[in-house]
């Protein structure tokens, strides 16, 4: 590997990906995975009640009314060019090249926050609108599925910036190594957890708002 | 496997492994398009449409997990434990949808 030599990387011993070095690190991501299959079953359920609940909305502002394709598209674009844009930093991460790896983290960062603005917008104009939490059963189902994926996005991003900030500073929060064979797994965790939230989306985008434009 | 010949491997490996995201991407994006024009433009029945993009939706998310999220690379075992929390999750949303089914 090319990484050894670098003072603030060790070289992963075998041929194995970093994030996979030794057993802690794959014991972490094993059990990332099964809180994700938990975090499936939350989303599911939310969604599963905005299924059973879409269509109450009598003579308050319904999907049809509310819902503008172009652009939930523009939203649709940002968070998955976000999802590339992550993958590539776990690539970055993986080849021990730190410059692509915190590059590629703030496009995801940036994206991530142009995203969650999108979105506070759109409530805004649906409140305008009078598409409120309790205006009626479908407002109530569609804000608290959309709403607490917003705030997956909200936590994915303060997670990123933090990770971020570790691994820029050697003195801000740390003066160990950025990047060893010990704390790979970190950085491939978060990646996990940022394409989790577009898996989540690519759903929504399908479910709610195209589904709900047809009727 | 030598030390040289892994060193050679590796760069080419890389280059694959980003090509692979890269049109992976864009073959997301395009299905993205795809779905938001059949609905836009209404081509088909509504009952065609839906079936149309939700096998588009499906479609997508198993590239993401299986690309994206390196999935493909995981152990059996754990391959069973997230497709195992993928099908809970639709019995949960399907069984809370089909409770409401026939009430409007």
């Amino acid at each position: 590997m090319t990484n050894s030599g670098h003072p603030l990387i060790e070289a992963s011993p075998s041929g194995a990906p970093l994030e996979r070095s030794n057993l802690i690190n794959r014991n972490r991501i094993l059990g990332f995975w099964l809180f994700l299959a938990s975090e499936c079953i939350i989303f599911a359920s939310l969604i599963g009640t905005y299924l059973a609940l879409s269509g109450q909305y009598l003579n308050t502002p319904g999907p049809k009314e509310a819902f503008d394709l172009g652009f939930v598209f523009v939203m649709t674009f940002i968070l998955l060019t976000s999802s590339l844009t992550s993958v590539l930093s776990t690539v970055g991460m993986q080849r021990g090249n730190l410059r692509m790896m915190h590059f590629w983290l703030t496009v995801t960062i940036l994206l991530g926050a142009l995203f969650l603005g999108l979105q506070v917008y759109e409530f805004i104009e649906y409140y305008s609108l009078g598409l409120t939490f309790s205006s009626s059963a479908f407002g109530s189902a569609f804000y608290a599925l959309v709403g607490i994926h917003g705030l997956h996005v909200g936590f994915g991003l303060v997670w990123l910036t933090s990770l971020q900030l570790q691994a820029l500073s050697r003195w801000l929060f740390t003066t160990k190594p950025v990047l060893t064979k010990h704390n790979a797994s970190k950085f491939y965790i978060a990646g996990l957890y940022w394409h989790f939230i577009d898996v989540v989306w690519v759903l929504i985008f399908t479910i709610v708002y195209l589904m709900g434009k047809v009727g | 496997m030598t030390n040289t010949e892994s060193r050679q491997e590796q760069p080419a490996k890389h280059k694959r492994e980003v090509f692979l995201h890269v049109s992976s991407w864009a073959i997301m994006i395009v299905m993205t398009i795809v779905a938001f024009v059949a609905v836009g433009m209404e081509l088909m029945s509504p009952m065609a449409v839906i079936g149309f993009i939700v096998i588009l939706a499906v479609i997508q998310v198993f590239g993401q997990v299986y690309i994206f999220m390196h999935m493909k690379d995981e152990r059996m075992s754990t391959q069973i434990w997230i497709l195992y929390g993928l099908f809970l999750g639709g019995v949960f949303a399907l069984g809370l949808w089909w409770m409401s089914w026939g009430v409007h």
